[in-house]
């Protein structure tokens, strides 16, 4: 594999280096000029070469041809339409008149049920083209949509083979299913399997106006994603690979052996306990390490990724069809044998047209997914490891694991001898289609779309003999795991579209869809395989009931809905949506909800008054919605009715398990919550359309949330969902992008830019508290889940400031370099009743993205830059705590700055072991963490080779390319997690704690080819 | 064409409309259940799982002078006086306990609604809830005094409002309920039954709770009724192990059986060249007293207490409960094993690694030798025993001063020569003088029942004598590192005060969704 990797790179280089080595001949001089006078720095090339030259301040260029048989020059500029023009035998001198492209403005963007030109697009949509996920060494489509389009916040704080992000559009709106609405070639589906290198383009749908055709599903928003056709011609083929290198990206920093010692003793001293190290242990530690840092031990330094895909794709009479391939390996960078993850994608798309009236197609794809893992829990593998002070070899001198500080297993023997958990998740996706266009304008169209997914897991983790005693893992078990799952969406639509007067154009739509689910599962566990070889269910001596489960469960939706569009003269637009839709999640009373939206927009720069302005500002739209969103997609399906189950083995009378029922939480009041949403939005163009600019401010409403609020104990059976209040969401967004070419480079840039919070807005006039060892507030006039802890203030420096202060009443020592609390009421003692604050929240501020494009005679550069503005993250636990929880350990770098009574300006207190640790582990301030971040995601270098070598082997285009993603981040979040680490800010304040597979640097190339 | 377009059109029509009245394939809507038997019978079956889990079982031991939890946080803080109202372990208990009382409410509320049940049946079903909601109500007040008292199917709104109800209030209704159900119970668990609360069962306890509140001639009347229904089990080490399960001197234990319904807290007691963890370590102070076989305190000079050699003819119940230095059991491969505690001792010895003991103690008491592994084991943990039941009437009648020796010898006596004591010291009557026999009794249960239900633990509480027993350092073995205590290795620094240490705070998320919910004193 390392080999192969080492043989494309050169020859990647080789091919960068032979640029321009060739002997120029015939000369050609002339000017380049537009309606508007001479073009400065417009392009002319030799055809099919790299060949040539940019225009001067007069328009003018002047250069030798390299090929004299070659007749072709070719003229561009950007914001202008390309030109070939044919020179005639032995023309020297030639004039090029460029026209004003005006192609953007014909662009058409998919919406719901339809597409639409751009120009008249009133809602706040971002497209995405397929450039996005070109050359990014990406597992799944979500990674390569990320900070590509304003408004959409994608994070991921983990590389784990299989994993998938967190995506949401606009932040939080509700806390249920906050994942955006999916929507692949017009059937409701997820982008896990999609392949990446099938997407056309993406449209993300943001407001009220765009998404209410998707009524019920639609509150967070909507992805729509379009998948590649043939384009009319011959059979093109294209095939695409890229091989690459991981590496993990990030580690805590944890302190040598000597350090480790030095600082225990100090903590055991400090807690009035004996030391454990003597100097001369500290001294030998220093000498001989062994500095093990277990957590970093269980990951390899390195491991490949690699993708291929082919693809056939063409049109001709009336059948277009595009057929691919594509395969992605990636290599797990835990230790032990061969872990990774596969992925097989197959995809047909097909449609003919039958008549002029009639068009059938269908779209299928199939992907399989092949993840090999460890047979534990990555959570409790890495858990121990960041525990285990540095001063333990993972393996003895003798190659024996070592069982050390508190395990009865080791991580690295779990990893390379424990067995392996092995998955076979497949899905199927498709759908069919019949377009009728009976009379001119109306058409009608039914779609019969579903996925069917079938997860298959067999587990075998095996028994392990440690050479140490105590050794917790000597007995086998092996688990299968079965889920299949049915997903069905018809749909029929009618369209109809009128031309009234001159420019007087009308649309109007009708649909009903439904939505059916069914899921079954069922897994059994069975006990020692005798032998620890050959796992099978069929070999375990005895079934483990407690593990052994099946069942089903199913939901549904109908809905109706229609759409009306209106525009005079590419001026003035106006929109309105319907929607009506009723859930399987809701008691017949309270199941249908009824969902309508209003947009307009003005095109102020088709108005005659406008023209004076044209040649600066070449575009303006004003846009304007208002809609009402609904939301059921809780998890708990039926959680209407009060239920009773009953489950196996919950108590035993004469040593024989007994079954047990439970009642279920529920409530049967529950009904749809439904945001409104307001947004205005601005599109401007300047210079030609070289500058586009597009700005969005939008506040969305939610009522009726639904939200497991917090129930008293006292209630005794746990927390339904609650129509609870309202939440508001303000924000705003920003995107930008300039084409420019200064020499023979062409550039672009994009930037986008995006903010929202979340406010409570109204509670019915209580708060609710929930979380543990993090905690979080709901309370009116702040972000939901803001976090609600006690405020510190610095650290004690001397026992009369202890005295003089007030401290926690559940802390019985209270010393000098401890941290010191605000006493928020002035009781003078510190309770977690009286002194929280509200000490900021999870949400990610002022998502940003910017991407840097150039292009020079056939070598092409992008910068991708992504991050975040604002945020904070809350952690606990080992990876933040020095001793956490009176373990041995661990201990990181950054303790080495703790409170001594010489080192006063720390910014870690002062160490310590049990119940001397209780003030400084309390609830505080002081272990939230600063956690923006700029991230250089991805840069790419290409090479296309010139058209005439291609040609002469049969080839059309041919690309070779370098890309590095995840190549550096910058943050002060320096504890070893990545910060997008914990996507939780969707939940109830859980206590985060790291315990992941770190995030993955990838450095690959690739190759793209088309013949 | 148009024809086929039309008929594709009417059958999407048609089925294109989902069903959106869905039921669940694994549970049934509460409106058909409480129709059989069975419906009730299981149902109860789940609220024995309530009665208590293991690790409470066990851990409610380390809040008080017999042991010490390193990495229970929540437990240990309680221990050691640092923890407010937002302590975990007290909201567990108060939360385990709430929801068990609403299972219970659920299932009185609605057994009437049972058709297909005899009428016996019924009443034994209803005795049994009872005393299991009688149960939960007695540890709710004992924790936190005043309470909330719901014997309804409370709403959420209602629970948003509810109020603390007087002590004496819920333990008059604790009583009522107990009389209520050992009416109805019945007095054998024989055959499959094994495990059922009987007559005996409520008895005892209702006996416990008067004995808790100082009532003590009904303790003792109680207790006296029971005096020749059980029998003591004649080896002590022998009565909490696997082959004696259902002897004849447990009277209610919770359930556990291999691989089924297992528990796991060996994990936490056994060394670790066993695979243990020692995560519930017995300190000095426990281990201080046991006296000798010959029933003399160490402290006495004619005891023959040898502090260098501190384990040698010591009561045997010191070995049955506690793994010290030296110490030598069978391992789950049936090896004998000799278990080195000294400091630094590979892997045994106090505080070699996290894993090891930081008192140089392990647990023998609850050691199941034939578990699966270190973490599954199906062995019973009796809750209540005959043993107590002699110890609570012994009690009682010192309390209320009436102790003779007829009473010795059928309580205490009986208790030390099954335990295997032997001597005049230990076994002879010492005299009717109260303080004395208050010393003995009360030592006396600390050692039978070590490490049980969190015996020690209400008992320092009730005898008010926490902030003598909790105040000042918690200890492991004689090490001589440091000169203070003697050279014994200190653990930890507890701290009980009494002024509000003696009831636990209402939780403070319970306060932060209901204000009328008032707060214990000084919290």
């Amino acid at each position: 594999m390392m080999k192969n990797y080492v043989k494309f790179l050169s020859l990647c280089l080789f091919a960068l280096m032979s640029i321009g080595s060739f002997a120029q001949k015939q000369g050609i001089k002339g000017t380049v000029t537009s309606e508007d006078g001479p073009l400065i720095g417009a392009s002319v090339v030799e055809k099919g070469t790299s060949n040539g030259t940019i225009t001067d301040i007069d328009g003018n260029f002047q250069f030798s041809l390299m090929d004299e048989n070659n007749k072709t020059l070719v003229v561009s500029f950007v914001g202008f339409q390309s030109k070939e023009v044919n020179l005639t035998s032995g023309q020297t001198q030639i004039e090029v008149s460029l026209e004003v492209d005006y192609a953007s403005l014909e662009e058409v963007v998919v919406v719901g049920y339809g597409t639409k030109k751009k120009v008249n697009l009133i809602g706040s949509v971002s497209q995405v083209d397929e450039k996005a996920f070109k050359g990014k060494p990406v597992t799944n489509s979500y990674q390569a949509l990320q900070g590509e389009a304003p408004g959409l916040v994608i994070q991921q704080g983990t590389s784990e083979p299989g994993s998938v992000p967190q995506i949401n559009i606009r932040g939080l709106s509700t806390i249920n299913g906050n994942t955006p609405l999916i929507v692949v070639d017009g059937v409701i589906s997820s982008l896990n399997n999609v392949n990446p290198n099938n997407i056309e383009s993406v449209s993300v749908l943001k407001d009220a106006a765009s998404a209410a055709i998707y009524g019920s599903r639609a509150a967070n928003g909507v992805i729509l994603v379009t998948t590649k056709s043939g384009e009319p011609g011959k059979p093109k083929f294209t095939y695409s690979a890229m091989m690459g290198i991981q590496q993990p990206t990030n580690f805590p920093k944890a302190a040598d052996s000597w350090e480790y010692a030095t600082l225990r003793n100090e903590a055991l001293v400090n807690s009035g306990l004996s030391p454990a190290f003597t100097p001369e242990q500290i001294l030998g530690f220093k000498e001989n390490g062994p500095n093990t840092f277990h957590y970093r031990e269980i990951f390899k330094d390195q491991a490949a990724q690699s993708s291929h895909n082919l693809s056939m794709s063409g049109s001709e009479n009336g059948l277009d069809y595009f057929l691919s391939l594509g395969y992605l390996d990636q290599n797990s960078l835990f230790k032990g044998p061969d872990f990774g993850y596969k992925r097989y994608n197959f995809r047909i798309n097909l449609s003919k047209e039958i008549n002029d009236k009639l068009k059938v197609s269908g779209k299928m794809s199939f992907a399989r997914n092949d993840i090999k893992d460890h047979a534990w829990w990555t959570e409790w593998l890495i858990e121990p490891t960041v525990r285990i002070p540095t001063i333990y070899d993972i393996v003895d001198e003798n190659g024996d694991y070592t069982l050390v500080s508190g395990s009865n297993g080791s991580s690295l023997a779990r990893l390379e001898q424990g067995g392996s958990r092995t998955s076979q998740n497949d899905e199927a996706l498709g759908n069919v289609s019949l377009e009728y266009k009976p009379l001119k304008g109306l058409t009608l169209r039914g779609v019969l779309g579903g996925n069917i997914t079938s997860n298959q897991t067999h587990q075998f983790r095996k028994a392990i003999q440690y050479a140490y005693p105590g050794g917790g893992d000597n007995q086998n078990s092996v688990s299968d795991q079965y889920s299949r799952s049915l997903y069905l969406n018809p749909y029929v639509t009618a369209n109809y579209q009128l031309e009234l007067f001159d420019d007087h154009e009308f649309e109007v739509l009708v649909g009903a869809s439904s939505e059916s689910y069914q899921t079954q599962f069922f897994g059994v566990t069975g006990l020692d395989v005798p032998g620890n070889d050959f796992g099978v269910i069929g070999n375990t001596s005895e079934i483990l009931q407690s593990e052994t489960y099946g069942s089903a469960n199913d939901w549904a939706i109908n809905s109706f809905f229609g759409r009306v569009g209106y525009t005079i003269a590419d001026k003035y637009l106006f929109e309105a949506n319907l929607r009506y839709d009723g859930s399987s999640r809701f008691s017949e009373e309270n199941r249908w909800g009824t969902f309508p939206s209003f947009s307009l927009g003005w095109v102020a720069s088709n108005e005659p008054f406008f023209q004076p302005l044209k040649s600066v500002i070449s575009f303006a739209k004003i846009r304007a919605s208002w809609g009402r969103l609904g939301n059921q997609d809780i998890n708990d399906l039926y959680g209407y009715q009060s239920l009773v189950s009953a489950s196996p083995n919950i108590y035993a009378f004469g040593n024989v398990g007994v079954p047990g029922s439970f009642y279920s939480v529920s409530n049967a009041s529950r009904t749809w919550e439904t945001t409104t949403m307001k947004n205005i939005g601005l599109d401007l163009s300047f210079m030609k359309d070289q500058l586009n600019v597009s700005i969005d401010v939008f506040d969305n409403l939610t009522e009726d949330i639904l939200l497991q609020l917090p129930v008293p104990d006292v209630y005794g059976l746990g927390q339904p969902f609650q129509n609870a209040g309202s939440v508001r969401n303000r924000g705003w967004e920003v995107a930008l992008d300039y084409r420019m070419s200064s020499g023979a480079v062409s550039h672009s840039f994009n930037v986008n830019v995006s903010d929202n919070l979340n406010e409570v807005v109204d509670l019915k006039g209580r708060e609710f508290i929930s979380g543990g060892d993090v905690q979080t507030i709901l309370r009116e006039g702040y972000p939901m889940y803001s976090y609600f802890a006690l405020r510190s203030d610095g650290f004690f420096n001397s026992q009369e400031e202890v005295e003089g202060s007030a401290t926690p009443i559940f802390a019985t020592s209270v010393k000098p370099g401890d941290i010191k609390y605000i006493d928020r009421n002035g009781d003078d003692e510190i309770n977690y009743e009286d002194d929280r604050f509200i000490v900021g929240n999870p949400f990610p501020r002022y998502n940003f993205g910017f991407t840097y494009r150039a292009e020079w005679k056939g070598i092409d550069f992008s910068l991708f830059i992504q991050g975040v503005g604002k945020r904070s993250q809350w952690v606990r636990g080992e990876i933040v705590e020095a001793f956490h929880n009176s373990n041995e350990g661990p201990v990181f770098k950054q303790h080495l700055d703790r409170w001594t009574p010489v080192n006063t300006d720390a910014s870690y207190p002062r160490l310590t072991i049990g119940s001397e640790s209780v003030n400084n582990a309390a609830r505080s301030d002081f272990w939230i963490q600063d956690a923006k971040y700029l991230r250089i995601k991805n840069v790419q270098i290409g090479y296309t080779l010139p058209e005439v070598w291609t040609d002469k082997i049969g080839m059309s285009n041919a690309r070779f390319y370098l890309s590095g993603f995840n190549l550096w981040t910058f943050s002060p979040f320096n504890i070893g997690l990545d910060p997008e680490v914990n996507g939780s800010f969707n939940g109830g304040g859980a206590p985060y704690s790291g315990r992941v597979y770190p995030v993955s640097r990838v450095v690959s190339a690739g190759l793209d080819i088309n013949f | 064409m148009k024809r086929i377009i039309t008929y594709l059109v009417v059958i999407a029509a048609i089925n294109g409309c989902a069903d959106l009245d869905l039921v669940p394939k694994d549970a049934q809507s509460e409106v058909n259940y409480w129709q059989t038997e069975e419906d009730a019978r299981i149902f109860l079956n789940s609220m024995y799982a309530d009665l208590m889990n293991a690790d409470t079982y066990l851990l409610l031991n380390a809040l008080s002078d017999d042991a010490y939890t390193r990495a229970q946080e929540g437990y240990r803080n309680i221990a050691n006086g640092n923890y407010d109202a937002s302590n975990g372990v007290v909201r567990g208990v108060w939360s385990g306990r709430y929801a068990s009382i609403r299972r219970s409410n659920i299932f009185l509320n609605n057994i009437s609604n049972v058709i297909e049940i005899s009428e016996e049946n019924r009443a034994t079903y209803i005795a049994e809830a009872r005393f299991i909601r009688a149960w939960h109500y007695f540890y709710l007040i004992e924790l936190f005094g005043d309470a909330p008292f719901i014997v309804d199917e409370i709403s959420i709104e209602e629970s948003l409002e509810v109020t603390r109800t007087d002590e004496a209030q819920i333990l008059e209704f604790i009583y009522e309920e107990l009389d209520l159900a050992i009416a109805d119970l019945p007095s054998s668990d024989a055959g499959d039954q094994q495990g059922r609360i009987t007559s005996g069962a409520a008895i005892a306890f209702k006996s416990r709770v008067h004995l808790y509140n100082g009532e003590h001639s009904q303790a003792a009347a109680l207790a006296g009724q029971l005096m020749d229904e059980y029998s003591l089990f004649p080896d002590y080490g022998g009565l909490f192990k696997m082959p004696n399960e259902y002897n004849e001197e447990v009277i209610l234990s919770l359930q556990y059986v291999p691989v089924d319904r297992e528990h796991g807290i060996q994990y936490y007691l056994i060394p670790p060249s066993l695979g243990g963890y020692a995560n519930f370590s017995p300190v000095q102070e426990l281990v201080d007293s046991y006296p000798m076989a010959n029933g003399m305190a160490i402290d006495d000079p004619l005891s023959g207490y040898d502090e260098s050699n501190p384990y040698q003819n010591r009561d045997p119940r010191l070995s049955a409960t506690i793994i010290h230095d030296e110490y030598t059991l069978t391992d789950f491969n049936g090896n004998d094993v000799t278990i080195d505690t000294s400091p630094g001792a590979e892997p045994n010895g106090l505080n070699f690694s996290s894993n090891s003991t930081p008192t140089g103690y392990y647990v023998s008491k609850f050691y199941d030798q034939q578990a699966r592994n270190v973490s599954n084991s199906g062995l019973n943990l009796i809750a209540i025993r005959y043993a107590e039941v002699l110890l609570n009437y012994a009690e009682a009648k010192i309390e209320a001063g009436t102790f003779t020796s007829a009473d010795w010898n059928n309580t205490i006596r009986l208790i030390r020569e099954r335990a295997g004591l032997t001597g005049a010291a230990a076994l002879n009557y010492p005299g009717s003088d109260q303080a004395a026999l208050r010393a003995i009794v009360r030592n006396e249960r600390r050692l039978e029942l070590a490490f049980e239900a969190g015996h020690r633990f209400f008992d320092i509480r009730r005898w008010e004598i926490a902030d003598e027993v909790l105040n000042g350092w918690a200890h492991g073995i004689q090490t001589n590192v440091s000169p203070a205590d003697d050279g014994y290795e200190r653990v930890d620094l507890r701290t009980f005060d009494a002024e509000k240490h003696y009831l636990w705070p209402i939780p403070q998320s319970e306060r932060d969704i209901n204000d009328k919910l008032s707060q214990n004193p000084n919290w």
